[in-house]
């Protein structure tokens, strides 16, 4: 497999970077600053020196600003986040490869704290107008997080393994476990952010690091205990350093690995690179996480006289590009039946949409157009629209829209 | 059968059948209208141009192959379209059994009974004008056990009611009166009395009027007023009546539109 991979963490607070063919990481402030005069932008140590000297305006928190498409007016012009996002991407991308050998990868995978679909169709679109990213994936920071799990030697994802990652004001909680009983092994991730953040700034004091050390230990224990652990890891730029929090790493370290990787994310991001890059939609493993559907979805059609199990979704697919859009003729249906398919250890459940409202017609010319798409990981949406049977039974604007939470 | 997955090609070109003045686009399409029309698609409807369109517009080539190939072989055309309605997947094998013999028993018809159950199916379909055309071939036949005066009787009633679809009413007024003349039936004396209603300058012949008697004639007076009663609240007027509220420029677009329609099913009906 030949081909290089980026993988890039992207979070309001931090950007890490890591590539398939180097240990040498990257990591800068997700910031930009532009200059008060000049159209002229930085990014890093370069926006801070910039800042302070008095001759740029920054911006941060650039993610949060374009979720919520906000503005920034700096030297009279007002910038739309998206915008200083692009900006703040290139810059980045552009910085890291050129210090790598400026080589352009071939796929890059971003992974960020929430996936949604405007979020996923931005960063494609702003990465691939950088010209330097290939073919560009964007996943969740939990699904990086598996897939960096999963890389390492199987002892490690024995049982469960929980993550914490500590940036500034941000302390979040990942927790991951294999399921092994099925043909096909499925991972499983979920996050929390978790209420005792604290700025990192408290660790400059010795009280400071003690109340943080305190605050670690009581999040481990109430997290960790009665729960087997095969590893704990630490990420984030607090972990950096952990001499700060001895009684939270004496606790964690007791009858578990502990392992400290500060672009735990970015590098986990380059691993999913590998499927990409091996053509494989799917990773190696099933992911159950943000981003991808735990719960699967089939229609019951026929086709060529055949009884056909349709999969509208399957467990693990990204629930952003899942769905179906097809044509169908309800010959004695009178509803449409899904099955909604959860792991193995829900029910499965029937879902019926009653088709009365569509026009009279004779048997067989009741054709309807079926669009069936996922508005995030929970809820589906389901449109049935009259599509009229040719010139023979014009169409008409009979229609009907239904959203079906996919958990009860 | 449950849900059926249509088939997702739709013609560039599609086929357009005359006799119900549509054009067909799809697979489905073309397989409910050999299913639903068979008198339509008996005669002359297998073929190279539909073959041909089953292959390039909607993309069944291997089935198009298999057709054209059985043609030439003289398969019969009730065997080609059996095989289209089940290659499709469209219908079950039941339906498509029934649809079997239901062509075996239309084949079996007297020649002059199978001309008239054609006619009289584009009689439904409002194709008054092809419709005669095969009556008046039907009148052509000689006589014989089926094509006898009952027969040409109910034959000649026909053709008068598609000269009154028609608005022909001196046409229509013949074919009824050869039609009473064989049948004697008070049904085709009610149809002349109307069409004296309708069409004031063609006064009903003194012997109708004898026939009909005044008491037969006030009761359809009667019927006749109240058909053009239920006529002002029917769906058509309303649709009429709803233009005419309208803004005058909206006004004279809908009208117009309305009235382009109207012509258009006339001459469909020709």
């Amino acid at each position: 497999m030949s081909g290089r991979i980026m993988g890039i963490d992207l979070c309001d607070t931090g950007t890490g970077i890591a590539f398939s063919d180097t240990e040498k990481t990257f990591r800068f402030p997700t910031i930009i600053c532009r200059d008060r005069e000049k159209e002229e932008w930085f990014i890093g140590e370069d926006a801070y020196a910039h800042a302070l000297n008095g001759e740029g305006v920054i911006t941060d928190r650039l993610l949060k600003l374009s979720e919520n498409h906000g503005t920034a007016t700096i030297g009279g012009i007002k910038y739309d986040a998206e915008t200083l996002l692009k900006i703040f991407l290139m810059k980045i991308t552009e910085k890291s490869i050129a210090e790598t050998g400026n080589t352009v990868p071939q796929e890059t995978v971003v992974c960020i704290p929430s996936v949604t679909e405007e979020a996923v169709q931005k960063l494609r679109l702003f990465l691939d107008a950088s010209g330097h990213a290939g073919n560009v994936h964007v996943i969740s920071r939990e699904e990086s997080g598996i897939c960096y799990c999963m890389d390492q030697p199987r002892e490690i994802w024995n049982n469960q393994i929980g993550i914490f990652s500590l940036s500034d004001a941000v302390l979040t909680y990942y927790e991951m476990h294999v399921i092994k009983n099925r043909k096909e092994m499925i991972a499983c991730a979920e996050s929390e952010n978790l209420e005792e953040a604290f700025n990192l700034e408290i660790l400059s004091t010795q009280s400071g690091a003690k109340l943080a050390d305190k605050i670690l230990l009581s999040c481990a224990e109430r997290i960790l205990k009665r729960k087997p652990f095969s590893a704990v890891m630490l990420t984030g730029r607090g972990f950096e350093k952990y001499e700060w929090a001895p009684e939270f790493m004496k606790y964690v370290c007791s009858r578990r690995k502990v392992f400290q990787d500060t672009d735990l994310f970015a590098r986990g991001a380059c691993e999913r690179g590998k499927d990409f890059l091996a053509g494989a939609a799917m990773p190696r493993f099933r992911c159950i996480c943000d981003g991808r559907l735990d719960t699967g979805v089939t229609l019951d059609i026929e086709k060529d006289g055949k009884e056909l199990n349709f999969p509208v979704a399957n467990i693990g697919d990204a629930w952003y590009r899942s769905g179906c859009s097809m044509r169908l003729i309800p010959d004695n249906a009178s509803e449409l039946v899904m099955n909604i398919v959860p792991l193995e250890w829900k029910k499965d459940r029937i879902l019926r949409i009653p088709l009365s409202f569509l026009p009279d017609r004779p048997p067989k010319t009741k054709r309807i157009d079926l669009h069936a798409y996922f508005k995030d990981g929970k809820t589906m949406v389901v449109e049935i629209s009259d599509a009229g049977f040719g010139e023979l039974f014009p169409k008409t604007d009979a229609s009907v829209k239904k959203e079906v939470p996919l958990w009860e | 059968m449950g849900m059926i997955l249509c088939s997702s090609r739709s013609a560039a070109h599609p086929m357009y059948i005359e006799e119900l003045g549509v054009r067909l686009y799809s697979l489905e399409e073309l397989c409910y209208f050999i299913f639903r029309y068979p008198l339509l698609v008996l005669d002359d409807f297998t073929g190279e141009p539909l073959f041909e369109f089953i292959h390039t517009e909607l993309g069944e080539e291997e089935l198009a192959n298999t057709l054209s190939k059985l043609k030439r072989d003289q398969t019969t055309d009730e065997d080609l379209l059996c095989l289209i309605l089940k290659e499709s997947g469209f219908y079950g094998s039941s339906e498509v059994h029934r649809y079997e013999q239901q062509l075996q028993a239309l084949k079996k018809l007297h020649p002059a009974e199978y001309m008239k159950r054609k006619a009289d199916g584009l009689f439904r379909l409002q194709r008054f004008g092809k419709a005669i055309q095969l009556y008046e071939k039907i009148l052509a036949m000689p006589d014989d056990q089926t094509v006898n005066g009952a027969f040409r009787g109910a034959v000649y009633n026909n053709i008068g009611s598609c000269y009154a679809n028609l608005f022909l009413t001196e046409q229509a007024y013949r074919a009824y009166d050869r039609a009473y003349g064989l049948l004697k039936d008070r049904a085709i004396l009610k149809r002349i009395y109307f069409l004296s209603l309708t069409e004031p300058v063609i006064e009903l012949k003194e012997r109708y009027q004898s026939m009909a008697g005044d008491e037969s004639s006030m009761e359809w007076d009667r019927e006749y007023e109240k058909v053009r009663m239920d006529v002002r609240e029917c769906e058509a007027r309303k649709k009429v009546d709803a233009i005419f509220e309208r803004d005058p420029v909206r006004r004279m677009k809908l009208a117009s539109e309305q009235i382009e329609t109207w012509k258009q099913n006339f001459r469909n009906m020709l």
